[in-house]
């Protein structure tokens, strides 16, 4: 139940954010991971905060739910700091323990590796809070239809990624009822020695298991019985119309890529 | 007391947006060795209340206490693992959490978990398992290969192996044939009157426990709205039909009768073969004592309280 | 409709999984349009295996099933499988779309109506199953028997002649069992649904027209319900359990107490005042 609020989960708030096209926002997020990927020092990282900032505020989302949605990954994020606090040995040395030394370049960098990874997942999630499913799988569709000319079903790829988003809260919280089962019957994680935790861990999976493929043969069915074929066409309930409000929106992130790299190298 | 709850209130995380299954303010009392029955809408919070019994979840206010056991709000929790021996609880299609593939490692695994040697649980296993009216023919079965009922059965043995003396269950009929429903119902009402343990069944089919269950809950949007006898529950059916319980037809049609009859303060009779006796009495004492059936001749003292 | 009598006819139809042994044997039975017939049957009797066959989602070794006219075979079966909607046992398993609209468009898609219509229908079905204000949610806001009114709703936007229910009922509380039940007896009234109800429940059972008996692979019975819940011996098979009513009145009539026959919704208590006035 805790586990099915932000994971592929629309928040309506009717901004205009909501209102724009899939497929825009898609390529928006493809550009925006550019981005990301070319930041290296502390003022494109205070631009591109300052731009997703921008952005989270007008999908007028309370900002504590971006927030939440980077939290699971924190451990990430520490990691990726520490590592950079551990191998890079540049900078004027901070602090020593033992043969170990922090340079300030590690500490910089490894603070900036850490907050673009939590930049990333908060705005990404502009895209699951902004869109519902329906919506993501049909712009998803339309993203992909290039892929056919070489041969790749695009309908393939958005049915599994559908399937995905609308049944992993649904396992998720089936796990979380079998945590529990087998706690009733003493496999508690917390109070159990760690040779038993293997053992555990089995008995988790194997129900969960179990669970997903009796759950994908009776949507199987279910899709059937409507009649659904695979590569037979289909018509669109939702209807996808680009506006030049979506082509601004992508222009927005084509900017915030060359300003960062442009700043890279000077 | 085996189970007491004083104020005990339950929030999940994301209070603003889901508050399906929470609970406000419970004050409760089970004694040791009763049968008790839970009724209530779907996302009363009946699940969420089970989960308390064994300290599965913790209250985020008021008390739960289990024996000697006391779950506090805002205080650390005493070490689980007895209290998860002596409290099994079985979620609702308990057959989805087996794993192993046998049945006799499957049930064993709650026993060796809670520290029994590899004798015991075995011993425990069968014992279990005859309990549930399966032979030991089964305990070398792979448990996927069963049918839907067989599966229930071993799951709910298993729980049964680690020996508790409170047993909980969610839902335990759900989805299974009406005999087999009424076959499970007596036996978990043999668990109780052979072998004295405590069991509190959740069902949203209250005539299933009806014969067996002295003990009723009725939950409410997380709130407990009755608790009482037997003969209290169907004195208050009327009302807590209004309130949105699904009465069962023996319980209405009891009612109805008693209502045209006159037979309020009597022991309801709530099978078709009791209630059967019961009227034909009626039909031929008319003959011999011809009284206004709206004055009732019983005595007062069998009158019920008004349950507070 | 297609101007038959008959939604099915069924001529010796057996079917087995792989080498199997056969889980249906040789069955042969028909079923009106416009009718209500519960197939019954103890657990392993083959019965979600027939409901397969009838909704097209398997297909038999031997014999054949005739829908409507036509034999359902590979080349029929697409001009067919728009004539049957099928609504499962697991409420969630069967929501296919992310939201309510998006699973009841989610048959339609595959029919290629155009976009005003779906929205149309859309709308006329949610509306009539009573989910009109719930068409944006998301499964996990819905509890089980309101997605159940969303797969029904969904397979009714298909406007199908006939709907198989497989267990439908049976993972829901007792409002919302009633809840599909009153549903269901409102399909029937509208006459434009041939019903076909996999079920345990007795009350169910009680509102249909008729009740099959599957008993390992083969009709074992093909009665009325009445009929059924006052035969013990089949009963028993089929681990049924009648409703409280008919068991009342049948330990009434063992202790002499004669109740005339009662209509499905009359009072028994109404019928045992009027003989206790007239004693």
């Amino acid at each position: 139940m805790r586990n099915k609020l932000l994971f592929g989960r629309c928040i309506d708030t009717g901004s205009w954010v909501h209102a724009v096209d899939p497929r825009a926002k898609l390529t928006a997020m493809v550009l925006y991971l550019a981005a990301l990927l070319a930041v290296g020092s502390w003022i494109p990282l205070a631009i591109a905060a300052a731009f997703s900032l921008a952005y989270m505020l007008a999908t007028q989302i309370p900002l504590k739910y971006f927030v939440k949605a980077a939290k699971p990954l924190w451990v990430l994020m520490v990691f990726i700091f520490v590592i950079q606090c551990l191998t890079v040995d540049e900078g004027v040395a901070l602090w020593q323990i033992g043969s170990w030394t922090l340079y300030s370049e590690g500490l910089s960098k490894g603070l900036i590796a850490a907050l673009r990874m939590a930049l990333l997942v908060s705005f990404t999630a502009i895209l699951t809070f902004t869109t519902t499913p329906g919506l993501l799988n049909q712009g998803m569709s339309g993203v992909l239809k290039p892929l056919e000319k070489i041969g790749i079903s695009a309908e393939r790829l958005t049915l599994m990624m559908s399937i995905a988003l609308r049944f992993i809260p649904t396992i998720l919280d089936e796990t979380h009822k079998i945590v529990k089962a087998q706690a009733a019957r003493g496999a508690d994680l917390k109070e159990l020695p760690w040779k038993e935790k293997g053992k555990l861990l089995v008995s988790l999976l194997v129900p969960v298991t179990v669970s997903a493929f009796r759950r994908a043969e009776d949507l199987v069915l279910s899709m059937e019985s409507r009649g659904y074929l695979i590569g037979a066409p289909r018509s669109e309930y939702h209807l996808l119309v680009w506006r030049s409000r979506d082509t601004g929106f992508i222009l927005s992130f084509i900017v915030l890529v060359a300003v960062v790299v442009v700043l890279r190298f000077i | 007391m085996a189970i007491t709850l004083e104020q005990v209130s339950y929030a999940y995380d994301d209070r603003s947006l889901w508050r399906n299954g929470a609970l406000e303010d419970i004050n409760l009392k089970l004694d040791q060795g009763v049968f008790a029955g839970i009724v209530g809408a779907t996302g009363s919070g009946k699940s969420t209340l089970l989960q308390h019994f064994n300290g599965i979840l913790k209250p985020t206010s008021g008390k739960v206490q289990v024996f000697d056991y006391i779950l506090q709000a805002g205080e650390k929790n005493p070490p689980l693992r007895e209290l998860r021996r002596r409290v099994g609880l079985v979620f609702q299609f308990p057959e989805h959490q087996l794993f192993e593939d046998t049945v006799e490692k499957d049930i064993c695994f709650g026993p060796l978990n809670f520290g029994m040697s590899k004798e015991e649980a075995k011993e425990r296993t069968s014992r279990a398992l005859n309990m549930l009216g399966l032979d030991d023919s089964f305990l070398s079965r792979n448990p996927f290969h069963l049918s839907g009922g067989q599966m229930r059965k071993v799951a709910i043995a298993s729980v049964l192996a680690m020996d508790p003396d409170i047993i909980v269950l969610d839902e335990p009929t759900a989805t299974l044939d009406p005999q087999s429903r009424a076959e499970l119902a007596e036996l978990l009402f043999r668990l109780q009157r052979d072998l004295g343990k405590t069991v509190i069944v959740v069902t949203h089919r209250m005539e299933e426990m009806l014969p067996y269950a002295d003990t009723w809950i009725v939950m409410k949007d997380g709130r407990k709205i009755f608790q009482g006898s037997k003969i209290e529950l169907v004195r208050e059916a009327n009302t807590l039909a209004k309130s949105g319980l699904s009465l069962p037809t023996c319980i209405t049609e009891w009612n109805q009768l008693a209502a045209r009859f006159g037979l309020e303060h009597e022991e309801p009779c709530l099978t078709a073969g009791s209630a059967a006796v019961r009227i034909a009495k009626l039909l031929t004492n008319r003959m011999d004592k011809d009284t206004d059936p709206g004055s009732n001749s019983t005595s007062p003292d069998e009158g019920g309280e008004p349950y507070a | 409709m297609s101007g038959t009598e008959n939604a099915y006819e069924l001529h010796q139809v057996s079917f087995a999984y792989e080498s199997e042994q056969s889980v249906l044997d040789g069955i042969t039975l028909s079923i009106p349009s416009g009718s209500w017939v519960s197939l019954v049957g103890p657990n392993g009797c083959g019965k979600s295996t027939l409901a397969k066959l009838l909704g097209g989602l398997l297909a038999a070794n031997a014999g054949e099933v005739v829908v409507e006219g036509t034999v359902l075979n590979r080349e029929t079966i697409h001009q067919i499988r728009p004539r049957i909607g099928m609504v499962f046992q697991n409420p969630d398993n069967q929501f296919i779309g992310s939201t309510v609209e998006e699973d009841i468009a989610f048959g339609l898609e595959g029919r290629c109506l155009p976009r005003e219509e779906m929205i149309h229908r859309v709308r006329k079905y949610g509306d009539k199953l009573e989910i009109g204000h719930l068409l944006s949610k998301h499964p996990s806001e819905l509890s089980g028997g309101q997605k159940q009114r969303v797969a029904v709703a969904a397979i009714l936007a298909m406007e199908p002649g006939i709907v198989i229910f497989d267990e439908a009922s049976s993972m829901l509380d007792e409002k919302a069992r009633g809840e599909l039940l009153d549903i269901i007896k409102e399909m029937k009234q509208s006459g434009e649904y041939t019903i076909v109800s996999i079920t345990h429940d007795a009350e169910e059972i009680m509102y249909s027209d008729r009740a099959i008996v599957l008993l390992d692979g083969g009709v074992a019975a093909d009665l009325s319900p009445e009929d059924l819940f006052h035969d013990d011996a089949l009963l028993q098979s089929c681990r049924l359990i009648a409703p409280y009513r008919i068991q009342l009145v049948r330990e009434l009539a063992k202790l002499g107490v004669q109740v005339p026959p009662l209509q499905r919704e009359e009072e028994v208590t109404e019928a045992l005042w009027q003989l206790h006035l007239n004693k």
